[in-house]
């Protein structure tokens, strides 16, 4: 009477969605319980329509059959009913009982169906059935199901071993058999779960706690046009499940995703509300890498309008993720194709990997209303720390009086000129005025505050017989961190399902979007800074404010905005995206099932932004005001044949053809204008700008796709799983000849724990070997293989007339194709001690050949070069998952304790690179090998600071300036350029590797622990070996450069410049601050300032307490959830700056949110 | 609407319904039918928008107009940053000045500026090299466009002109890079160009270099009208090649040469100093006047053809006296050493402040600072205008001139000199007319030996034509480029007259361009 999952019917992905959902937690189980409960028993016996055509096969084989092709499963005695007995049944699309009629006619068998559960009976069973025991003293016994986590198990079936009696559980696991024999076997059994055995005794209670059957083996996986059991995936496949996603304060999905699969790498490179998220499966070393292909129900969803400009700022320093359209409540599950065997049903667009999120679904019964809300409160977790006004003073004194003695060549260290011959130094400030001094509140502080998100969810799920639906809304509302940013979003998402006859089904799905972004521009900078620049920058002896209400400048450097100014800003974009998704489903013939999807994804961004008068760039231009909207629009067209056989007893081949189409294009619009009599106007009437000519763009483009894919997945006793799957792709960004590619996979996986000489180890408890071999294709790149003229190289002719200019701006490159990658994959998955320790461990190796790169032509070339195919490179990496239950309760109430644990590692390098770009490179530049690393950092080795008195300094830096860097000398060029070894002085050639910026591991820890109603998990997320350069004194926001910034324009700096080799500190550990303009272009860029960002970050402790189902009113609210998360709790490093994993362009700090949450079921 | 891919769905439902009641036998078909949509393929045509691709573009007279103006870009460096005749590091203007005595920088930059001042070059510095790799393939683009143009079914007349230009446009590109670097290879054959099996070009002689340069002169010369005024203000006259031609004649020391060239720019009889110096840089030379042979027109919303060099050289705390808002971000100054060989009377400090405005109280009252008192560098080279139409304070639409009248007077004067052994009468009244303007005495004819007369043109060139791009040439002509280094502590020898070529140039070609001497 054993019970799989099958996905053979045409509805497959409701099944899947069904399956996955027997193995969540309690509150899922809640939903369950109306779609298996009794509610639903009868609606599945009628819903289910099953085809066979069954020549001459044993009544058993034909039960078997039926299991294996529905969810239904047969409770009879081989005693009372003959099943050896052959039947022929040839039916199409029909009921579970017409099924039953035609085979067992002419018999008197008999049947009951309670939900998916069939009783099989004759006159004679159920006489002996009530004779059975006689003589056997008779007895009830009852008691309650429940999983490991102690949720109650509805539809368990519980039998008396050996007989058709038994029942299922109810809604609340529980159970009673009447009159049944003592020391007689019960056999709990259910979908997922490891069948039972209990010998009642003289028991008459009996609770039971079934333990899963190894961990998701049974669990259905998406894999791109469909879905696989786990158990039979022979890719390196991962799934992270709603429930794991700790979405409390996340605008997207994706932010919730660090270290939960192993070999998925998430960098938040801003704490921006709203920004996006980097995601990274695996590595890829290409250049053309478009990153992650997300495809969401089927549909891709890499096609999006981008980020408009405003007015000054362009697009730098806002970042909105084009995923915040999708609902993180929404998603089921997330599932990561992380190498090329499994991702290469996708072809050319799944070079970096391939992410497949499936969105909850409505099922038959009763609709399940849902609401959760969370509400955070946000802080500042790490800030820039500049010179407060006392140190801002004394330090401009003292860079003063530094390049004074500099530019005076002062004894004993900038020369030799007797300090006391010269006309003492001036300071800028007596020592009087700098005692005092009035204390200015800190710029930084002054742009800071206190943040929230808030969010709240409703979803109403359900359906009829026919129709199946599903509907939630979301609303989302973050204030920034920072004065001028804010967030808010709201979702909706309506699906609907809809069986027209046995043969057709439809459905659609419509997601709509729409947020407002309070835009603050950071990073940048000198004056193209947005307001962390700016508050880095201000003199720490200024006000933020004056008195009149007047935001003061820096006279030093009047063009920075003052950053309290920026509150006066308008700068916000709306974004609306709608994504709409329709199918039709036709069930051909027996086991075949054709499918037809169209969609439509449509995004608008549209940016309004004013600078007032109030704000420096719009005193500058007497009001500015700019109208900036991006758009985009997808089509896709998708028709796949699905075929599905049992070949004789223990075969099975199922296979898939598929065509795709999709035109994606791309729309800009613009306008600005400056100069307004007024700043009530802002930009709501461009027109009524003064400026001579103001500025109007627009832009268009377009690409298309087509795709033939195809794929077979032959199965034999369960045990050894073979699969092939082909893609041919298409686009129009290639040249005539080289516009199709064609991608590849084979993978086959062998579950050994089946073979009986693994089955009598008796701590294995599962073991699975997978293999994989597979290619992706990649052709993300700025432009096609095309000859373009531009326009835009216009002189100005006359007094103001702009001559329009053509000039070629792009060179064709008729031979130019898909880049193409190959992995190999080599998989393991076990579970030992009952499944107690489990995990998955990968191996790769990727080999990108055709990489598209920049291939840069000789000088005399009109352009500079040419997107071509050149060179190779190759990642090699492993990825290892362990979840390990390390405390089990007895019951329900009891403590247990879960670990899961992520690691991954991988290495990029090149191992070949063409003639062309090797011309090129570098001489220093390691060309191939494991050293060649991919995102190596070349620079000047350090070799400490120069302390010396003058003319003391290193023979290859002859008159370098004290406290400098001191750079190894290692190489220099001979007359052909070659590398000559040690020459004597500091030139280019003395660059070496001095880091790989990619980082050696990642991984994440989850710990979990319920108690009680209790629960408790605690995460982190971190990287080992990353290296990063913060400091460096050009760097981003130049805090260090002491001689230009404080000296030259008055900026503030930062507080570590305390610490500088001055002629006060000559035993120094950090650099001068005055200015060598000899060999600064080398200092700046050694390994002095590469520091390891290595970091241990708690991501998440969040605690939570269910509500006693006893306390609730059990016919309104069937499940109540609260819970407390501290987000981003706290981070262990070494790196100085703010955070290890923020970028150094767009530096909006992290926040650190406590979150409120209520989940509630209805 | 129903657009194409939407139709190809509709049919693939037709398709699939049309078949729902047939059996198995028509799988095989339905398999077909999935690949009947090959007709799709040809849907993945490229398709360029707002650009135009090789099968639009250069067919018609617009087509030979659009391409002629796109060349002209080459005279700011394209897209470099206010390189070329703009006014940031990488441009001719501020490198003439930053290696020479007109001017130091405030900034460091990674030491670029210093190393600018102390002609530290290397061929990886890509100030200087920077000229090289923009500028070489303008003059491929114009060899092809020159071959295109002879194509096109166009108005003669016209067709001429553009030619005429595009050939002045090369010479002079050829020039700039011949005074950088030497000589450098350049290819005139549009059917080498763009094209990778074309074998590598070694250097030229400086002879051969100069014969090319000289006959794109001539034969636009031959062409070219003296003048382009209105809406052809701005473009390369005759008058502009005749300028260009006599520099290079200069540096050259082909006094005869240059002499011809100068007297028939003066023959010409339009050209002659403004009344007031300071108009050939205010907003007064929009459209031109009698005085600028050639400019660069500039507008504040036309990138790269933006006027920044205020924004560069005031300093921040400067207040524009008419109370037009100002970027300044305090970079240039001409060093007290360099700015006391003015006389205090010359007119042309009116635009070369020691004290400058700072402050303008309610009643209009101008508050100055004292630069020299308070410490500062140098003097504050305000050269341009502000621009009154107030459009972006950093971006202004005040033109570049690159040629005028004086600098063709002087340097006529300084060749008559050379040329005579002493100065003519002509010569004095040269230099003489530019004394006046500047409201200085007049040499008298004859009070001046050839060396005096020489050094007299020196301090006039400076005095006149500061922070316009002539210094770094001046300076090498008469041998004191390298001098001014050493006088200021620098160690340096004679390779720095000429930029070191681009790494990258040397090493592509695998050697055969070789590398100047003195650079490695």
């Amino acid at each position: 009477m054993k019970k799989k999952c099958q996905e053979d019917t045409p509805w497959d992905v409701f099944h899947g969605v069904t399956k996955i959902l027997l193995k969540m937690r309690l509150t899922l189980f809640v939903i369950m319980i109306s779609f298996f409960g009794a509610m639903a028993s009868e609606s599945y016996s009628q819903t289910t329509k099953l085809t066979l055509d069954l020549k001459n096969v044993k009544v058993r084989d034909a039960l078997n059959v039926i299991e294996n092709r529905s969810d239904f499963f047969f409770l009879y005695s081989e005693k009372f009913i003959d099943v050896n007995r052959e039947v022929n049944i040839k039916v199409q699309g029909s009921a579970i009982g017409k099924i039953l009629d035609m085979i067992f006619a002419g018999t008197d068998v008999n049947y009951t169906v309670k939900g998916r559960q069939i009783v099989l009976k004759t006159p004679e069973s159920n006489n002996i059935a009530g004779t059975f025991f006689v003589g056997q003293q008779q007895k009830t016994v009852t008691g309650k199901v429940t999983d490991s986590s102690g949720g109650s198990l509805p539809g368990v079936s519980v039998v008396v071993k050996g007989t058709i009696m038994g029942t299922i559980t109810d809604f609340d696991g529980n159970y009673s058999l009447t009159n049944i024999p003592e020391n007689t076997t019960l056999q709990f059994s259910f979908v997922g779960m490891k069948r039972q055995e209990v010998t009642i005794g003289t028991k008459t209670k009996i609770n039971i706690v079934l333990a899963e059957d190894a961990i998701g083996l049974d669990e259905v996986v998406a894999i791109g046009y469909g879905t696989q059991k786990k158990r039979d995936v022979s890719g390196a496949v991962e799934t992270v499940k709603s429930e794991d996603l700790e979405t409390g304060t996340a605008s997207n999905f994706a932010q919730a995703l660090q270290g939960k699969a192993s070999g998925v790498q998430v960098i938040q490179t801003t704490g921006q509300p709203g920004a996006n998220v980097s995601l990274q499966l695996r590595s890829n070393p290409s250049f053309a890498n478009a990153g992650v292909l997300y495809v969401l129900d089927g549909v891709p969803i890499n096609d999006n309008a981008g980020t408009p400009n405003s007015a000054k700022y362009g697009t730098t320093g806002v970042d909105q993720s084009p995923l915040n359209f999708i609902n993180p409540n929404d998603i089921e599950s997330i599932t990561f194709l992380k190498d090329a065997s499994s991702a290469s049903i996708y072809g050319a667009r799944a070079g970096a990997g391939v992410i497949l999120i499936t969105t909850k679904k409505g099922k038959t019964g009763k609709p399940i209303i849902k609401y959760n809300m969370s509400y955070a409160s946000q802080h500042v977790d790490k800030m820039y720390d500049v010179l407060n006004t006392t140190d801002y003073m004394i330090q401009k004194n003292l860079i003063g009086q530094e390049v004074w003695m500099r530019n005076n060549k002062v004894a004993p260290y900038y020369g030799t000129v007797e300090e006391s011959s010269l006309d003492s130094y001036i300071p800028f400030y007596s020592s009087s005025e700098i005692s005092s001094a009035t204390l200015q509140q800190n710029a930084i502080d002054g742009i800071v505050r206190s943040g929230y998100t808030q969010q709240h969810n409703l979803s109403v799920l359900g359906g009829t017989d026919k129709t199946t639906y599903s509907f939630s809304g979301n609303y989302y509302d973050q204030k920034g961190i920072l004065i001028g940013s804010n967030y808010k979003r709201y979702n909706g998402k309506l699906s609907l399902d809809q069986i027209i006859s046995a043969k057709l089904k439809i459905g659609a799905t419509f997601l709509v979007s729409n947020s407002t972004t309070d835009n603050i521009v950071t990073g940048g900078g000198n004056e193209n800074g947005g307001i962390l620049t700016s508050a880095i920058y201000y003199p720490a002896t200024l006000p933020l404010q004056d008195s009149d209400g007047d935001y003061p400048l820096n006279s030093l450097y009047t063009n920075i905005p003052n950053p309290l100014s920026f509150e006066t800003i308008t700068d916000f974009t709306n974004s609306h995206r709608t994504l709409t998704h329709g199918y039709a489903e036709w069930n051909v013939i027996k086991d075949l099932v054709a499918k037809g999807t169209f969609s439509y994804d449509q995004t608008v961004n549209k940016r309004n932004s004013f600078y007032p008068t109030t704000f420096s760039y719009g005193a500058q231009t007497n009001g500015m005001a700019s109208i900036n909207e991006k758009s985009s629009n997808t089509k896709l067209i998708e028709f796949t044949l699905n075929y599905k056989r049992d070949i004789g007893k223990k075969s099975k081949l199922s296979g898939l053809l598929g065509y795709s189409y999709q035109l994606s294009n791309w729309e800009g619009f613009g306008a600005s204008n400056q100069d307004f009599i007024s700043n009530s106007l802002s930009y709501y009437n461009l027109g009524s700008g003064q400026a001579i000519s103001p500025a109007v763009s627009s832009s268009k483009s377009e690409e298309t796709w087509a795709s033939y894919f195809g794929r077979a997945i032959y199965q034999y006793d369960n045990k050894y799983i073979l699969q092939a799957s082909l893609r041919r792709d298409g686009s129009s960004k290639f040249a005539e000849n080289e516009k199709w590619g064609l991608f590849k996979a084979i993978s086959a996986s062998w579950v050994a724990s089946d073979e009986n000489f693994i089955k009598n180890i008796p701590i294995i408890t599962n073991l699975k070997l997978r293999l994989g071999y597979g290619e992706t294709g990649n052709s993300s790149f700025p432009g096609s293989a095309f000859e373009i003229y531009g326009i835009g190289a216009s002189p100005v002719f006359g007094e103001n007339s702009v001559s329009t200019g053509i000039f070629l701006s792009q060179a064709a490159n008729s031979d130019l194709t898909w880049e193409t990658a190959a992995e190999k994959n080599i998989g393991f998955d076990f579970g030992i001690f009952k499944n107690r320790i489990a995990g998955s461990i990968d191996v790769y190796s990727k080999t990108i050949k055709n990489l598209i790169s920049w291939i840069p032509f000789p000088s005399d070339f009109v352009v500079s070069g040419v997107y071509g195919n050149a060179g190779k490179t190759k990642s090699t990496g492993y990825d290892i998952a362990i979840q390990s239950k390390n405390l089990i309760s007895k019951n329900e109430d009891g403590f247990s304790w879960t670990t899961s644990f992520t690691f991954s590692h991988y290495l990029n390098y090149w191992i070949e690179r063409s003639s062309e770009s090797l011309e090129t490179l570098p001489k220093y530049e390691v060309q191939t090998g494991k050293k060649a690393v991919f995102n190596g950092y070349y620079g000047y080795e350090s070799d400490g600071l120069f302390k010396g008195e003058y003319g003391t300094a290193p023979t290859q830096m002859p008159n370098m300036l004290p406290g400098g860097i001191i750079i190894k000398d290692i190489n220099g060029y001979d007359d052909s350029g070659n590398l000559t070894g040690s020459d004597g002085i500091i030139t280019a050639a003395d660059q070496t590797l001095v880091a790989n910026m990619d980082p050696k591991f990642n991984f994440g820890i989850g710990n979990s622990f319920t108690f009680k109603n209790f629960d408790l998990s605690i995460y982190f997320a971190g990287m080992v070996k990353k290296e990063f350069h913060p400091d460096y004194p050009t760097g981003i926001y130049r805090m260090n450069l002491v001689e230009d910034n404080l000296y030259t324009y008055g900026w503030n700096c930062s507080n570590t410049i305390k610490n500088r080799w001055t002629f006060q500190n000559p035993n120094a550990t950090r650099p001068t601050g005055v200015d060598d303009g000899t060999y600064a272009n080398y200092q700046n860029y050694s390994d002095y300032w590469v520091v390891d960002a290595s970091f241990i970050r708690c991501k998440n402790i969040t605690l939570g307490y269910t509500i006693p189902r006893a306390w609730l009113r059990q016919n309104i609210i069937s499940s109540c959830k609260l819970y407390v998360d501290i987000q981003n709790a706290f981070t262990i490093t070494k790196y100085p700056q703010l955070d290890p994993e923020q970028d150094q362009s767009n530096y909006y700090p992290y926040s650190k949110s406590v979150v409120f949450g209520l989940n509630v079921e209805f | 609407m129903l657009n194409s891919s939407q139709f190809k769905f509709m049919n693939m439902k037709l398709i699939v319904l049309s078949f729902s009641r047939l059996k198995l036998h028509y799988i095989i078909f339905m398999v077909v039918s999935l690949f009947i949509f090959s007709s799709c393929e040809k849907n993945l045509e490229n398709v360029t928008y707002g650009d135009f691709s090789s099968d639009t573009f250069f067919k018609s007279e617009s087509d030979a107009t659009a391409s002629v103006s796109a060349m002209y870009t080459g005279m700011l460096e394209g897209y470099a940053w206010s390189a070329g005749w703009g006014a940031a590091q990488g441009s001719f203007r501020v490198q003439a000045s930053q290696t020479t005595d007109e001017s130091v920088c405030y900034w460091g930059d990674g030491g670029r500026w210093a190393n600018l001042k102390a002609l530290n070059f290397t061929p990886d510095f890509s100030p200087v090299t920077g000229h090289y790799t923009i500028l070489v393939p303008y003059i491929s683009e114009i060899a092809i466009y020159l071959d295109k143009i002879q194509g096109i079914d166009m108005d003669e007349e016209l067709k001429q002109q553009y030619i005429a230009e595009l050939k002045a446009l090369r010479a002079y590109y050829s020039q700039i890079l011949y005074l950088y670097y030497g000589p450098v290879p350049i290819r005139t054959d549009a059917a080498e160009i763009n094209n990778s099996s074309t074998a590598v070009l070694s250097r030229p002689t400086n002879d051969e270099m100069l014969t090319q340069i000289l006959k794109d002169y001539s034969d636009a010369i031959a062409v070219l009208p003296n003048t382009f005024t209105g809406s052809d203000y701005g473009r390369f006259s005759k008058a502009a090649c005749l300028t260009a031609r006599m520099k290079l004649y200069m540096q050259e020391k082909e006094w005869d040469l240059a002499i011809a060239d100068g007297e028939a720019i003066k023959d010409m009889g339009i050209f002659s100093l403004v009344k007031n110096y300071e108009d050939n840089f205010n907003y007064n030379n929009k459209g031109g006047n009698s005085e600028i042979i050639f400019p660069i027109v500039c507008s504040p919303t036309a990138y790269p053809y933006i006027n920044l060099w205020l924004a560069h050289a005031l300093p921040s705390d400067y207040v524009d006296p008419t109370g037009i808002p100002l970027t300044a971000w305090g970079g240039y100054r001409m060093p007290w050493e360099t700015y006391d060989k003015f006389n205090q009377n010359d007119e042309r400090l009116n635009v070369l402040l020691q004290k400058y405005p700072v402050s303008i109280d309610d009643s209009g009252n101008i508050g100055y600072r004292d630069a020299r008192a308070g410490g500062d560098i140098g003097a504050v080279m305000v050269k341009f205008g502000p621009d009154p139409t107030e459009t972006d304070s950093q971006n202004s639409g005040v033109d570049y001139p690159v040629f005028r009248y004086a600098d063709v007077e002087l340097l006529l004067a300084e060749a008559i000199n050379n040329k005579n052994g002493v100065p003519t009468d002509e010569a004095y009244s040269l230099i003489n007319n530019v004394r006046i303007r500047a409201g200085l005495p007049a040499y008298e004819n004859g009070s001046m030996s050839q060396f005096q007369f020489l050094t007299a043109i020196q301090n006039e060139r400076l005095f006149e034509l500061w922070a316009e791009g002539v210094r770094r040439d001046d300076l090498i002509r008469w041998g004191l480029y390298i001098q001014r280094a050493i006088d200021d502590g620098y160690s340096v020898d004679d390779h720095v007259i000429l930029y070191p070529i681009p790494r990258d140039v040397i090493n592509e070609s695998n050697g055969i361009i070789e590398q100047n001497p003195g650079y490695i």
